[in-house]
């Protein structure tokens, strides 16, 4: 054996011992590893449950909220079927007041003319003290200046509540929004599934084809009775408008010069 | 009572009713209503109107393709549009002015807030009352 050759043995044994320490090392480590993955089976078999249990609510949950949208549909329609019966009894009794205040303002006229042909009779006096007191309670039963403005109050409580009911529309298209990213989270849980069981199913986007996800929502919807959206909306609509129009404007402020 | 004919186009039934009633509440009763955008074409071909009012978000065709229908339209182009809508930022706002929308108003509105809008819209002289 040349002495090369022993060198190159010499130098591989070194390599091996070299190994070997090296996977002594690596044991304890490995050791670990696999305690780590005899622990963690269990745990994602738990995760596994879990996600099926969570994307086989989702479907159920979305579905009480389309419930929610449509029972607050069905009470604002009865609301405003309330409330448009009350528009023609408020029309009918303010009717009814000014029927009976021409029929007051006949009687006290023809009162005030009976007095006006007892004057100068024997009865004169006892006349008028019946005239006056019939024009007294007349005017007793006269529609007050209060019960016309309570009639007009009460109108516009009807309009006040049926402007309120808007909030219908606008929970409903962020119930919608809900139950659109309900569906999101469900479609990714049906994917994480896939990989846990290695099927090949699909996402069952069929248990979502409820009649209210096809309601077109605006995410961003909000019940903003400040005012604060409409003025910000209002400066955008005047700042646009004066863009389509630039030359409009300084032509009125040189007529106006003259 | 003004004689201007209506066409209140949304996809919600009460919001529908809500514009109608308050319409009625501010003195005009002639209206007309549509479930969508395809629903307000139709409509506006076979019985007309002078003022359009439409939602923004519905199905089968928006209150935008409708907006650009009723301009790209000879016989309905100059109709006074009012978009009444739950979107209220800025970029939307845009959009539906360069659309030519004439006014906007972001839900929810007064009657009051309606009324101002279309009495301006009506004064700026852009309504053709039937």
């Amino acid at each position: 054996m040349k002495p090369e050759e022993l060198n190159i043995i010499v130098r591989k044994v070194e390599e091996l011992r070299a190994l070997m320490v090296f996977t002594q090392r690596t044991i304890p480590f490995l050791e670990d590893v696999f305690a780590f993955v005899k622990d963690i089976v269990p745990l994602l078999d738990v995760l596994k449950s879990s996600v099926e249990t969570t994307s086989e609510k989702l479907p159920h949950a979305s579905k009480q909220l389309d419930k929610i949208t449509t029972a607050t549909e069905l009470a604002s329609t009865e609301i405003m079927n309330i409330v448009d019966g009350m528009y023609p009894k408020v029309d009918r009794m303010r009717a009814e007041q000014d029927v009976r205040k021409a029929a007051i303002a006949s009687v006290r006229a023809a009162l005030q003319r009976l007095a006006e042909l007892a004057a100068g009779t024997p009865g004169a006096g006892e006349a008028n003290a019946i005239c006056a007191s019939v024009t007294a309670q007349m005017d007793a039963l006269m529609p007050t200046e209060v019960a016309v403005q309570e009639l007009e109050s009460i109108q516009s409580d009807c309009t006040n509540i049926m402007i309120a009911l808007q909030v219908q529309d606008i929970t409903a298209q962020q119930i919608a929004a809900v139950n659109k990213l309900m569906q999101s989270v469900d479609e990714g849980l049906n994917r994480l599934l896939k990989h846990f069981s290695k099927s090949s199913s699909e996402p069952q986007l069929s248990r979502y084809k409820h009649r209210r996800l096809d309601i077109v929502f605006d995410s961003s919807a909000e019940f903003d009775a400040s005012g604060e959206r409409q003025r910000a909306a209002d400066a955008v609509v005047e700042e646009e408008a004066r863009k389509t129009q630039p030359a409009r404007a300084p032509r009125a402020r040189r007529k106006k010069a003259h | 009572m003004a004689t201007v004919k209506f066409l209140v186009v949304d996809d919600s039934l009460t919001m529908r009713r809500i514009v109608i009633n308050t319409l009625k509440t501010i003195g005009y009763a002639d209206v007309v209503e549509a479930a969508d955008g395809k629903d307000a074409m139709a409509k506006l071909l076979s019985e007309g109107a002078d003022f359009l009012i439409t939602d923004w978000n519905m199905p089968e065709m928006n209150g935008l393709e409708l907006t650009k229908w009723v301009r790209g339209n000879a016989q309905f182009a100059a109709m006074p549009i009012l978009m009444v809508t739950t979107r209220g930022n800025k970029e939307d706002v845009i959009e539906a002015m360069k659309v030519r929308v004439n006014n906007y108003i972001v839900k929810p509105f007064t009657a009051q807030g309606l009324k101002e809008k279309i009495d301006a819209i009506l004064k700026a002289g852009e309504a053709k009352p039937a």
